[in-house]
């Protein structure tokens, strides 16, 4: 093996509100977790490195949203050696298997082998051993985004470094507020700031994303309104640490870049 | 920058600029005013002053902070025939407020074991935190609302939970008049039928402690309040109940464009004469006695927690006051000489009524009615005395204030063991989040001794008693 060669692989960034203790097994850190795009093995960062300028640009500028679905035992048989979360797409997923292919189609191109399945988005979260039964009992269902693209070098003993990105717009980044909670929600219509806005609330709440509806959003005093039904929902069923999303807050166009903000400010 | 003038000890008014109706009154001390960002919130004040029928003056209380529409801690006062009924005047919590209640025992009793069970009980029984709803009883049904909605905290003391006498100590004696069922929707009612007796999360709680130091013994020995002694502070509201109702008004009221010419869309306001004006009324009344029946109820489980664990009988837990700190409420006051009816609206501010006003029982309308300040839960709350001040309509404060958002005191006590470093405070917490204990610790707000001496320095309320916490439920 060649001494400056690297154990590399395109990743996808995560953010969740993680829980803070597992079922037994070795923990992925939650700063390493990822989604992996495209894995390529041993071979020279210095040469992959001149390519990178013509990675293939994604189709969305904002880190994809999506929740966690099921817990997965890979791979699938007798002896699995991983604990991973499936994750379901709210927005973008068919953006994600475009770049996945996209990416594919790149390496390719530059002669590195390719596993051509269809992308299984998934974050692994622990490996050998653990017993299925506790991780199952343990899933929550998480709310959860795309942080970055990254090359990432794989160092062993479930350590994973960045050593190049590709950086995403976050959909909601909280704000300082002194009396209650406040984001920055960011989108390309009202439409993703409705599931953006809701996001960024599972985030401090993760059952509050399952009263997600699919609405049609024309303006903003909509978008407030449905977010409240959310919480009015949320709040009769099982309590709901929210009282409201405000109709105050600045809302700004970025017409160059095609994107909405809003600073959402929620009554807690 | 707003140039603010000051006119007498703690007291500075905001000059009346364009588009105000009157000018702003500011209750604090150049200390508290320094302290914190006081800006944004004294836009609100400024912006108060646009709505239609205000009299007097846009008022601010030391312990202001941004709000919705109004700053918390702000009241204003409109005409009752010409002026504006707000929700962002009253808030989203409709009567959230604080019950204080006094026990004939030292910190003695509740000290180690007995405190630890004690707490436990209450923790058990007093539901607090998301997704707690009451389990042991039964989800309230259209009567019981019907019946919410006329009596407030009497509805709670006929199903047992409380005495008779407990009523002449709330204020308006626990009930709102024209309180109306049937403004209420099936969706506000859905979301409360399980949260009376609950105290919800955020700044909510239940706290125990001891009366540390007696500031008027006279007026302390006319409530029965001692020093040594134990007191039970209540802080919750209506719950999802108010809430819906508030956010239903808002929409309604967005919708048919009563936002129009505002400087912000939550300040809505509807003519108080108006239907829609009358029906929010009494939508909120409903919600203000829903709050009153949920403290009361809360009180019931306490009482009989300290019977169960400490042998004290629930009578000995002895209620002193029940204040609402948001809600808009008609009283007369004095305009230019001349009596007047106005709606009052205070959000995030505590009547203060002085001697002899006329609702107050006997005890009260001697000394004047008792005004709780709760300040954090690590330091200490305050018990005052109204004065009646003409100036603020006869409001005070209603608590420390934030000081530091809860962003910033989620990331500062990170990874740190809140609760042990609560204990050794001489603390002891139990919430169903840590997340909320971290948001709520004593350096998220304003050291509520500062806020208390503001009021007393411009004469809205004398201080009474100083409380030290002890035992804390948090949501």
């Amino acid at each position: 093996m060649n001494e400056n060669n690297k154990r590399l692989f395109f990743g996808l960034s995560l953010e969740a509100p993680w829980p803070t203790s597992y079922p037994k097994g070795r923990i992925i850190q939650e700063t390493m977790r990822h989604i992996t795009l495209a894995f390529l093995g041993n071979f020279s960062f210095s040469k992959l490195e001149k390519e990178l300028d013509h990675f293939p640009k994604p189709a969305f500028k904002i880190g994809p949203v999506g929740e966690t679905s099921q817990v997965l035992f890979l791979p699938k048989g007798h002896k699995p050696r991983v604990v991973a979360h499936e994750i379901s797409w709210l927005v973008d997923g068919e953006r994600i298997e475009m770049l996945h292919k996209n990416v594919l189609d790149w390496l390719e191109k530059l002669d590195y082998p390719v596993d051509r399945r269809p992308l299984l988005s998934h974050v692994t979260i622990a490996r050998a051993p653990f017993e299925n039964k506790e991780w199952e009992e343990a899933f929550e269902e998480l709310p959860i985004f795309v942080s970055g693209i990254h090359l990432y070098e794989s160092l062993g003993n479930l350590h994973y470094k960045s050593i190049w990105e590709y950086s995403l717009i976050p959909c909601f980044e909280e704000l300082e507020h002194t009396a209650d909670v406040a984001f920055q929600v960011c989108g390309t219509s009202f439409h993703d700031l409705y599931i953006h806005g809701a996001l960024a609330l599972s985030f401090s709440y993760p059952p509050f994303l399952t009263f997600l509806e699919e609405e049609k959003i024309s303006d903003f005093e909509q978008l407030v309104r449905l977010l409240n039904v959310m919480i009015t929902k949320c709040d009769a069923q099982m309590g709901c640490p929210f009282k409201a999303v405000s109709y105050h807050g600045n809302f700004r166009e970025d017409k160059e870049n095609g994107l909405l903000y809003w600073e959402m400010i929620v009554d807690v | 920058m707003f140039n603010l003038k000051k006119v007498a000890p703690a007291t500075y008014v905001m000059e009346k600029k364009e588009g105000m109706r009157v000018p702003g009154l500011i209750i604090a001390t150049e200390e508290i005013m320094q302290e914190i960002d006081f800006e944004k919130p004294l836009e609100q004040v400024r912006n108060m002053a646009f709505l239609q029928g205000i009299v007097g003056y846009s008022i601010a209380m030391p312990d202001i902070h941004w709000g919705y529409g109004f700053p918390i801690g702000g009241v204003a006062a409109m005409d009752a025939e010409n002026g504006v009924i707000s929700p962002g005047g009253v808030g989203y919590d409709i009567n959230c407020g604080v019950r204080f209640a006094v026990i004939p025992e030292t910190i003695q009793s509740i000290e180690g074991e007995h405190g630890d069970k004690l707490l436990k009980r209450i923790f058990e029984t007093v539901p607090s935190g998301v997704g707690r709803g009451h389990k042991k009883v039964r989800g309230l049904s259209d009567r019981d609302y019907g019946e919410i909605a006329a009596k407030g905290a009497r509805f709670a003391i006929e199903q047992g939970h409380g005495f008779a006498q407990d009523l002449e100590h709330i204020e308006s004696n626990g009930v709102i008049e024209d309180a109306d069922i049937s403004t209420i929707s099936s969706t506000a009612k859905d979301r409360g039928k399980n949260q009376i007796g609950t105290i919800g999360s955020g700044n909510h709680f239940v706290e125990i402690g001891e009366i540390e130091q007696i500031y008027l013994p006279d007026v302390a020995s006319d409530w029965g309040v001692e020093e040594g002694q134990l007191y039970l502070l209540i802080h919750s509201g209506s719950r999802g109940f108010g809430h819906q109702v508030c956010q239903e008004t808002l929409d309604h009221f967005l919708a048919k464009g009563y936002a129009e010419g505002l400087p912000d869309k939550q300040l809505v306001c509807a003519p108080i004469q108006s239907q829609d004006g009358q029906e929010y009324f009494r939508a909120m009344a409903t919600a203000a006695n829903f709050a009153f029946t949920n403290r009361q109820t809360i009180l019931h489980e306490v009482r009989t927690a300290f019977h169960d664990v400490l042998g004290i009988s629930p009578e000995k837990v002895r209620l002193i006051y029940d204040v609402c700190h948001n809600i808009a409420k008609f009283e007369t006051h004095e305009v230019e000489g001349k009596k007047q009816r106005l709606c009052v609206h205070r959000k995030g501010a505590t009547r203060a009524f002085g001697p002899g006003a006329e609702e107050l029982n006997p005890i009260f309308k001697k000394t004047g009615q008792p005004v709780l300040v709760p300040g954090d839960m690590g330091r200490a709350s305050h018990l005052m005395v109204g004065m009646g001040n003409s100036l603020t309509w006869c409001s005070s404060c209603h608590g420390a204030g934030r000081a530091r958002s809860r962003v910033k005191s989620k990331k500062s006590w990170k990874g740190r063991d809140i609760f042990d470093f609560m204990q050794k405070q001489g603390v002891t917490v139990m919430a169903t989040s840590g997340r909320t204990v971290a948001e709520e610790m004593p350096d998220a707000y304003k050291d509520v001794d500062k806020v208390v001496d503001a009021v007393e320095e411009a004469k809205l309320a004398g201080k009474v008693a100083r409380l030290k916490p002890r035992l804390v439920i948090k949501g």
